[in-house]
């Protein structure tokens, strides 16, 4: 009896479950929720620039508490990295069978890999062109945040890559719910995964919209109109209602 | 009128390691015929479409019935059992093909063994009550619950699941879709349910539950209509308690 009370099994890979699991819920908590986030600042946009900047310094609010970097580490870069990871060697151990087998189910398997591997080219882009990892990109300065994006954003190959970029986070977050849901077995019928694939939906349509509603926005700004440096930045900063000094 | 045929496309290697070749027959038509009948009657006349004698083609089957699960090929594309599929509903040329994530032994016949280890290692069996008397009635099952047992009771561990799946394939540990059914299926057993933890923990390993890819192309494909992604649902959500009762209680 003794032997029974600590007995996990035999097993060749006593991490296996934990890495999988951990890595569905990456996916959602705080990936996901980043991308929610990220999208929902950017289509802030929509209302102008100022509103846009409001939006940053909701954020930025945590530089000036001197945690923006610790939450950047600890809730975006490493749970992205260790999704990205673990991702690969999932797509690298499936042998897609969509030529024989087409289908619903298997086109969004052969999916939710695709859009993960491109994602993950998009993001390396995206740090190089407005962050800070390697030198050469456009800079986003989040004091004077609609100029700067839409300069930024000026270049023309910038449009094609950030649709084709967001659509395929979008697509790759909205199927991950359903399938999150079906591995920690949330949703367990037929029923049950058909209704949680409709929520999926609408979150996909809702996302993409307000990503693509964004991006075009940012296109088609004029920079000539909008507050320019800090100053301005500043009142509109103020006039916002978030300050701080 | 000219005479009816019934015309095979069949993909044929001689062993393990030869190299795969396709080889046409062409045979009388009669109704009511079916893949393995066919079989049984070119093993009888191996002659190809060229007139040449050749070696009988090799494939396996047993019941003739849908229910050993033995004579599984892959049939005009799809993997399904060779004894039911009749040469009536077939379109023509039939082209028959060994499955492909199983090691080929000869032209249809593959090894089906892993699954039969699979099955041993999730212990896809209830433990006897005892072989004396001990005194108590068999234990009680709903009928509802009987209903929902029946159907995963019927899996016959043909392969075809297997053969579908994007994450079964000779290379991967993965333990396929038919375990992990009748992992449901035995865990829900009144005595059965002795050896749950048991049958969690190999699934909670490499291989197990957490690396199926949810293509759900095995319920596409079951040729006895049982619902594996259910049970796959079911597995993820018994896994996840044993694994908070690993955490928290043990």
């Amino acid at each position: 009896m003794a032997e029974a009370i600590a007995d996990l099994g035999d097993r060749s890979d006593p991490y296996h479950f934990l890495v999988r699991r951990l890595h569905s819920l990456t996916g959602i908590v705080p990936v996901g929720v980043f991308l929610c986030i990220h999208l929902s600042i950017n289509a802030s946009i929509l209302a102008g620039p100022n509103a846009f900047q409001f939006a940053v310094n909701q954020i930025h609010n945590l530089s000036r508490l001197g945690i923006l970097q610790v939450v950047e580490v600890l809730f975006i870069i490493l749970p992205i990295l260790y999704h990205a990871v673990v991702g690969v060697l999932i797509y690298l151990s499936g042998k897609p069978n969509l030529v024989n087998y087409q289908y619903g189910g298997n086109v969004r398997y052969v999916l939710q890999r695709w859009t993960g591997i491109i994602t993950i080219f998009f993001i390396l882009t995206h740090l190089w062109h407005v962050h800070w990892i390697i030198p050469g990109g456009a800079e986003f300065n989040a004091d004077d945040a609609a100029a700067s994006v839409v300069q930024a954003m000026a270049a023309g190959w910038t449009a094609p890559i950030y649709a084709i970029g967001v659509l395929c986070a979008v697509f790759h977050f909205a199927n991950g719910i359903w399938t999150f849901l079906i591995s920690w077995g949330i949703t367990v019928g037929p029923r049950s995964q058909m209704l949680s694939g409709r929520v999926c939906i609408i979150i996909g349509l809702i996302l993409g919209l307000l990503g693509v509603a964004a991006l075009i926005r940012i296109k088609t700004m004029d920079l000539a109109t909008m507050p320019q440096g800090a100053d301005e930045a500043q009142a509109a900063h103020v006039a916002g209602g978030t300050e701080v000094h | 009128m000219a005479e009816k045929f019934i015309h095979f496309k069949i993909k044929r290697q001689d062993g393990p390691n030869a190299y795969a070749y396709w080889e046409e027959f062409k045979m009388p038509y009669s109704p009511a015929h079916n893949v393995v009948s066919c079989l049984m009657y070119l093993r009888e006349h191996p002659v190809n479409i060229n007139g040449d004698r050749v070696e009988p083609v090799v494939w396996d089957s047993n019941c003739m019935e849908e229910v050993c699960g033995a004579c599984s090929m892959i049939i005009n594309g799809t993997p399904r059992q060779a004894c039911s599929a009749l040469i009536d509903e077939l379109e023509q040329p039939i082209t028959l093909e060994p499955m492909t994530k199983f090691p080929l032994i000869r032209d249809l016949m593959v090894d089906r063994s892993r699954m039969f280890e699979a099955l041993m290692k999730i212990k896809a069996w209830i433990p006897v009550d005892g072989s004396w008397d001990i005194h108590r009635h068999a234990p009680l099952i709903s009928p509802n619950e009987q209903s929902v047992r029946y159907i995963f009771s019927r899996c016959m561990t043909c392969g075809c699941c297997m053969e579908a799946c994007p994450q079964f394939h000779p290379d991967s540990k993965f333990i396929g879709p038919a375990p992990i059914g009748q992992a449901k299926l035995h865990n829900s057993h009144p005595t059965g349910k002795f050896f749950k933890e048991d049958r969690l923990h190999v699934l909670m390993d490499e291989g197990g539950i957490t690396d199926c890819g949810n293509a759900q192309n095995c319920i596409k494909v079951c040729p006895k209509d049982i619902p594996l992604t259910d049970a796959i649902g079911e597995i993820g959500r018994q896994t996840t308690m044993q694994w908070l009762r690993d955490m928290f209680v043990k």
